[in-house]
């Protein structure tokens, strides 16, 4: 991944080969600036990609036609919220269907019934059930990095799989609802269960 | 000269702009920002550093369970277990020398041959029937491969059975499918003089595997004038993983073959005329494992597991050896019964065959072989009184072993969790100690002096009595600021039919192979100590900046134990009152200096040990980490700065070896 970052500066370092102590000082000063946020493994971290997901989700969805007209693409996290400020950056100046996208933080799923997606985090499984429940009944797109989200009746789970974030989905609770999942999205999960398509493995 | 500064400034812009404009051409994306302009496929592609466990499920638990996640221990700068366990509160550890067992006991008990904490290795007993304890010299797990050590203090009794009296360690691996890719690691330094590993691993199919082999070299501790440098260790270990998820379904098989030898001082009896001498014979080890494990989803939330594994020990010192198989076969079962209530139940068996060598004529055990058994079943019912708020958890273990027949081992908890951000949590337990080899089978002999010839014999019992202990445990963890996680618990622990040396019979003239005119004076093991142990945990956990976490703990202990009725002058209770702290702290603090550069720092005190003749000490480690590049990670540690050296546990022969302040560094590459 950090390949083309170091080859880059292996190509800087042994190229003008005038050799000048202040030269090879700027450059090793510039490996260390010019490098962006990283971790010694130079990977992103978990979250940062959940966020990530999170935003994209939105061009998968279909909302039905004869649903009332908002004003915004609201992604709501539900409780904890592990990814913070990355979420709010992503989504600053992003579109979904011409709705400018916004970031509301809930502390009960009664409030998300708004929301076009809801995120409910690992670490208040304890609530899942409650949490569900109380969205039934609305056009809400409901994902979790929860075990066994799925089987309490959620949508989209965040797995990981081999150190990649990967989601499953739940086509059976999508059904309950108006939403319809674009094919692209379900092309690309790791498993999809529901009585519309039998249990895919990728 | 301008000239010069000019272009200097330039290449210095134009570098940069390079660096940065590489990031931007670079799929996988590191900047957050980036990650905006990935596809649903391409974010499937990304590999991600994944965040610790913490409060997810240690939040539903009813009981004091801690979690130190492998990057905290690599952060720590510890380069063995025992260390490890020196940061989680309620642990006492002290190191003895540089070859010999860790003392190791939670809330208390802490001993070479501490016998009332339950160790686990990915579900693997490393307990041993022998002396019923875990030799941590020899039972080693490659750092790295560390995903987090749990360690619920207090008794487990109902899940984990018997001997987790005090507590359980459970030291878990990261699943292959978490470690593709190549690491090598090396290091070197002045206690720990070289430390190696490497390991592989990648998928085939639905399979993620893993090969590794890790080595150590460590040298003596700190003697006092005229001591020998005995205590050296040498240590190697080549291991497998095999995992595989599918469906509804994991399969995991794993693997370890190690070989030891580790430089040793033993005070040895003889009944010839010399009758004492130290022997320098080292203790060579060699063993293995296989382990195989198998859990399936049933749907409905309901999953079955089933686990079996073999354990093959070689030892032999100077002043005995063994040899030890250990298999187990084990068999959980949960389902929900209803919408309010979580079923466990299972069952396991365990045989132990083991051969006693006798290497002295002074030393043996009556009989050389023996097979120890265990059959156990639990059961155990988890209800939701208030979804969410209130869970109460009943249910027992039922174990009958070689030693002492049946066991019951039953406990009740209840989890209250008024708010997401604050549970409390009570418990009552039962929870058994059976005797070991060494308590039950064991026949030593001590030459103390002359003239006249005198002589102790310690003899095992094989009619002891397990030993008991009823817990009364209590507390509340609270997320009390989203940076601020709070751990309290207090214990009020009572104990019966502790093993103890009994009052000694004294005889002349016993007749060979003791020498005429020989005193000898005889114990041997009886139930005879009880009591109660009280004291308490606070652990914060603070993030104070982002680049900033603090982790801590405060333990309190207290003992008040006695001889029983019937029983006078027993030893162990200066022993057992005297080898544990009052009190004991930590303190780690993990700062990113940058993103590449980290800076850690350890404080640890640890109160004053009177029998072992060792005073209160405050001590600590530091860290450098610097990552020169994406495949290269530098560390330089210090450990034990604060003094030159400093004592931690008595040892046999005197005077105590003591732990010196040390450096290493280590690099480790990794793709």
């Amino acid at each position: 991944m950090m390949r083309g970052m170091s080859y880059s500066l292996v190509r800087l370092r042994s190229g003008p080969a005038t050799g000048i102590l202040r030269l090879a000082a700027v450059l090793l000063l510039c490996s260390t600036w010019g490098s962006p946020r990283v971790e010694p493994q130079a990977r992103p971290a978990e979250y940062d990609v959940k966020a990530a997901y999170l935003l994209n989700f939105g061009k998968f969805i279909r909302v039905p036609a004869n649903a009332p007209p908002r004003e915004h693409f609201d992604i709501c996290v539900i409780g904890t919220d592990p990814m913070g400020r990355v979420l709010d950056s992503l989504a600053a100046g992003e579109q979904v269907e011409g709705r400018p996208v916004r970031i509301r933080r809930v502390t009960n799923a009664a409030d998300a019934a708004t929301c076009d997606i809801a995120y409910l985090s690992a670490s208040d499984s304890a609530r899942i059930d409650s949490e569900l429940a109380a969205l039934r009944s609305s056009d809400v797109l409901t994902v979790s990095d929860a075990p066994n989200f799925l089987e309490h009746g959620g949508m989209i789970q965040f797995v990981l799989v081999a150190q990649r974030v990967r989601f499953s989905v739940n086509l059976n609770a999508v059904h309950r609802t108006h939403l319809v999942l674009s094919s692209e999205l379900l092309r690309v999960a790791l498993s999809v269960t529901g009585n519309a398509a039998a249990e895919v493995q990728r | 000269m301008v000239n010069l500064c000019v272009r200097l400034a330039v290449l210095l812009v134009a570098c940069c702009v390079v660096a940065y404009s590489q990031v931007r051409t670079t799929p996988q994306g590191l900047h957050p920002r980036q990650l905006k302009s990935l596809s649903l496929a391409e974010l499937g592609q990304i590999e991600v550093t994944t965040q610790s466990k913490e409060p997810t499920e240690v939040w539903d638990t009813a009981a004091p369970i801690y979690v130190l996640t492998g990057e905290d221990i690599r952060r720590s700068g510890v380069t063995n277990i025992p260390d490890a366990l020196r940061l989680i509160p309620g642990v006492n550890v002290a190191r003895v020398n540089g070859s010999r067992n860790w003392a190791v006991g939670i809330r208390g008990f802490a001993d070479q041959f501490s016998k009332y904490v339950l160790v686990l290795i990915d579900g693997r007993s490393i307990y041993t029937p022998l002396f019923g304890g875990v030799l941590w010299t020899v039972d080693n797990v490659m750092m790295e491969d560390i995903d987090r050590i749990e360690v619920i203090r207090g008794p487990g009794g109902s899940i984990w059975g018997t001997n987790a009296v005090n507590g359980i360690i459970n030291i878990i691996t990261k699943s292959a499918a978490d470690t593709h890719g190549t690491l090598v690691s090396a290091g070197g330094g002045s206690v720990d003089h070289g430390t190696g590993a490497i390991r592989h691993g990648a998928h085939s199919g639905a399979w993620d595997y893993r090969a590794n082999a890790f080595g150590f070299a460590r040298g003596p501790e700190y003697h006092m004038d005229n001591q020998p440098n005995y205590d050296w260790s040498r240590f190697g270990q080549a291991g497998f993983r095999l995992d595989r998820k599918r469906g509804s379904g994991e399969v995991t098989i794993l693997g370890h073959a190690y070989w030891g030898k580790f430089g040793d001082a033993q005070t040895i009896s003889t009944f010839a005329p010399q009758n004492t001498f130290t022997s320098y014979r080292s203790m060579n080890t060699s063993g293995g494992d296989v382990l195989g494990r198998w859990r399936k989803n049933l749907g409905q939330r309901a999953d079955i597991y089933l686990q079996g594994w073999w354990w093959h020990e070689h030892r032999i010192g100077s002043n005995f050896g063994e040899d030890r198989d250990t298999f187990d076969a084990d068999f959980l079962h949960r389902f929900w019964m209803g919408s309010r209530q979580q079923i466990s139940w299972g069952a396991g068996a365990r045989l132990s065959p083991s051969r006693i060598s006798q290497t002295v004529p002074t030393q043996a055990f009556v009989p050389a072989n023996k097979t120890d058994n265990i059959l156990s079943a639990f059961l155990q019912d988890e209800i939701d009184i208030v979804p969410e708020k209130l869970v109460f958890t009943i249910g027992s273990k039922f174990e009958r072993d070689t030693y002492t027949g049946f066991q019951l081992q039953p406990s009740a908890r209840l989890l209250y969790t008024p708010t997401p951000h604050l549970s409390l949590w009570g418990s009552v337990s039962r929870a058994v100690r059976t005797p070991d080899r060494v308590d039950e089978d064991i026949d030593v002999n001590v030459f103390v002096t002359s003239p006249p010839p005198l002589w102790g014999r310690i003899r095992g019992n094989h009619d002891l009595h397990a030993e008991r202990l009823r817990a009364y445990e209590g507390g509340g963890r609270a997320l009390i600021h989203s940076r601020l996680y709070l751990d309290v618990a207090g214990f009020h622990n009572t104990y019966h039919d502790l093993v103890a040396q009994s009052a000694p019979s004294i005889s002349v003239n016993p007749g060979p192979p003791y020498a005429p005119g020989t005193v000898l004076v005889d114990f041997n093991f009886v139930n005879g100590i009880g009591g109660a142990t009280d004291g308490g945990e606070i652990s914060p956990d603070w993030q104070a900046a982002n680049w900033w976490r603090i982790r801590s703990g405060y333990s309190y202990l207290h003992i008040d134990l006695s001889d029983q009725r019937g029983f006078t002058d027993t030893n162990t209770l200066t022993s057992l009152h005297g080898s544990s702290p009052n009190s004991q702290a930590f303190l780690q603090s993990q700062i990113d200096i940058s993103k590449k550069v980290q800076f850690d720092q350890v404080l640890r005190y640890v109160g004053a040990l009177h029998a072992q003749q060792v005073p209160a000490y405050v001590t600590g480690d530091v860290r450098f980490g610097w990552s020169p590049g994406p495949h290269w990670q530098l560390s330089v540690a210090g450990q034990n700065l604060f003094q030159p050296h400093h004592a931690e546990f008595g040892i046999n022969p005197p005077p105590a070896v003591l732990i010196k302040r040390g450096v290493y560094a280590k690099l480790v590459w990794t793709r």
